[in-house]
């Protein structure tokens, strides 16, 4: 039976982060998927980053943001001790004190940001930071999942998109591929024919696709893709489960496999093992089916003179998923760029502009077809999630968005024709601007701006759309309803310095606070909260 | 719009007294701005100054 007085399986995720050893490597993504599942469950690590103290940081961030650690400045006032903006440039100082490793084994400290094999580019460290948040809600869903009552009720899941990508991969050529390594066993071919990839949670299937050999998702680097339950009913008529089938919970098994992965790990996987980190400060000791002791044995080590060789990948064990080709980067075009901003007016009911046209370059400057069609990505996947966060959300509130590059966004108040721009990644501060913020934020003890490095372009959009949202009836209420009672210098202090400059500012700050990912409710007062949740995003 | 940047090069001392304000825009219809003060005296932004990022 389920029992909710039981811990949420979060806070074993949590202490399972903990219990990991930060593992200095060279070794690239390919080397690492090939090592035994018990050494990459008990490691934490990140392809070709060796700096094991760089590692720690990064597991401790990341335990923080899931444990939602709190932490008080000078007048003792609670704020969230970690999140993912401030996990990225924490990141990226140390990394630039203790020099990590530069791709190639570069000189320069110039950071490319697009660049997914400089540990400290913001799509690397999105990345990691990412992968292993999803990793860790990946696994608790998977683990409540299989508790026996909703196995019972819930059996299955369907593989589906969460968030659309440029160059998604072909999921439906892989679900086949990994259908046929088990003879389909657990997954539905009527449902595939339907275009719908489901299979019951306890199928091989799962394991087969993942690239890390999880039963649970993500399934691979920023794939957006994600798994919905599907219901006992369904799967019965699928015919994957009968109606007196009674699933066995897969966590024991998992976690028996994952000791077995251990047995075939001898001496000359060991030798590997050693080699690769022969000018790393490590002392491996592995044991099998015991527990992975890596044990440093001195500070990190700044630079090496020189990489480990490169070695050869060692043959793939049988549970890691088939092969595929690599997805093309194609060129964009004029054609794509349409493309893209029609699905967007189509899902989003709103015209959409790439350049200012008569609006003037106050409102932004245009850019290149592949920053344009990466732009409506970004602002349309936010836009989603807050769609599915808020579904009574007002779903036509803007007329034109402009795909264009503007300084600090641009939105019309009750515009008859409401228009808006927003910040994108060209436009979006760089670190140091953040690291003044910062600075200043300590000293005075609250936000300079909601806007947070990593997510600059997502949290401006927010508060582009808060602004979109005030109707004049919708300010006047917030003058009712919040301002008067608490004040303009209470947003100063618990929003944001910028949100005191006027009412239209407080509003729009406080709504991209309040939608933000993470936010905990309660942490502003009920008005706030039903103000923004109950009148704005029309909640039930 | 959201929060203008912290210009650089601002010393400790003057990042204490850096704050916001909000200065009306003097063409009617059109939405005013906040402004960087230091001291309580208007700071101007150089990227802030530009002809086209008003």
């Amino acid at each position: 039976m389920l029992s909710l007085s039981q811990p949420h399986p979060l806070h074993d995720i949590v202490a399972s982060i903990d219990a990991k050893t930060p593992l200095g490597s060279a070794m690239r993504t390919a080397e690492w998927q090939a090592m035994p599942a018990a050494l990459r469950e008990a490691a934490f690590f990140s392809a070709s980053v060796e700096s094991t103290r760089w590692l720690a940081r990064a597991q401790q961030g990341i335990s923080e943001i899931i444990a939602r650690a709190r932490a008080s400045n000078e007048k003792g006032e609670q704020f969230w001790k970690m999140d993912r903006a401030k996990l990225m440039a924490d990141l990226r100082q140390l990394g630039q004190e203790i020099g990590v490793p530069r791709p190639g084994g570069r000189k320069d400290d110039k950071i490319r940001e697009t660049d997914i094999t400089d540990p400290l580019s913001i799509s690397r460290l999105r990345l990691i930071i990412e992968t292993q948040l999803e990793t860790a809600y990946g696994k608790a869903d998977w683990l409540t999942g299989m508790d026996p009552d909703i196995l019972e009720a819930f059996p299955g899941w369907e593989l589906v998109r969460l968030s659309d990508r440029m160059v998604p991969r072909d999921w439906p050529a892989r679900w086949k591929a990994a259908a046929d390594l088990i003879n389909w066993e657990g997954v539905s071919r009527e449902a595939f024919t339907q275009g719908r990839l489901i299979a019951l949670k306890t199928s091989q299937i799962w394991k087969l696709l993942s690239r890390f050999g999880n039963p649970h998702a993500p399934l691979d680097f920023n794939s957006g893709m994600g798994m919905d339950d599907v219901d006992r009913a369904e799967c019965e008529e699928l015919g994957i489960i009968g109606p007196d089938d009674v699933l066995t919970p897969n966590v024991k098994s998992h976690q028996e496999e994952i000791k077995a992965s251990l047995k075939g790990f001898e001496a000359k996987h060991e030798a590997l093992l050693r080699k690769l980190m022969a000018k790393r400060p490590v002392d491996v000791q592995i044991q099998p089916q015991k527990q992975i002791q890596v044990k440093l044995r001195t500070p990190d080590l700044v630079k090496p003179a020189k990489l480990p060789p490169p070695v050869k990948t060692p043959p793939l064990p049988a549970s890691t998923p088939p092969s595929l080709p690599a997805a093309k980067v194609a060129r964009v075009t004029v054609a794509d760029l349409q493309k893209a901003g029609d699905a967007f007016t189509q899902e989003f009911s709103c015209k959409v502009q790439f350049t200012a046209g008569a609006m003037g370059r106050r409102w932004g400057a245009k850019m290149s077809n592949a920053e344009s069609v990466a732009h409506l990505t970004t602002v349309g996947a936010e836009w989603r999630r807050l769609r599915a966060a808020f579904p009574q959300m007002p779903t036509r509130p803007l007329h034109t968005f402009l795909c264009i590059a503007s300084k600090r966004g641009r939105a019309h108040l009750d515009g008859p024709v409401a228009h808006m721009s927003t910040k994108s990644a060209s436009t979006a501060w760089p670190l140091s601007s953040h690291e003044r913020n910062d600075r200043w934020e300590k000293l005075h003890g609250h936000p300079w701006g909601t806007e947070r490095w990593g997510s600059q372009v997502e949290d401006n959009f927010r508060h582009e759309m808060g602004h979109t949202l005030s109707t004049p009836q919708v300010m006047e209420e917030f003058r009712k309803k919040c301002l008067r009672p608490l004040g303009i210098s209470w947003f100063r202090q618990n929003v944001s310095e910028y949100a005191h400059t006027k009412p239209a500012e407080a509003l729009a700050e406080t709504f991209g606070v309040c939608t933000r990912i993470g936010y905990v409710r309660g942490t502003y007062p009920q008005i706030i909260e039903d103000f923004i949740f109950k009148f704005l995003l029309q909640e039930a | 719009m959201g929060a203008p940047s912290i210009p650089p090069q601002l010393t400790d001392e003057e990042l204490k007294l850096l704050t916001l304000g909000y200065a009306p825009d003097p063409d009617p219809g059109i939405e005013g701005e906040a402004v960087l003060l230091l001291d309580g005296k208007p700071l101007k932004d150089p990227e802030e100054a530009r002809p086209d990022a008003k």
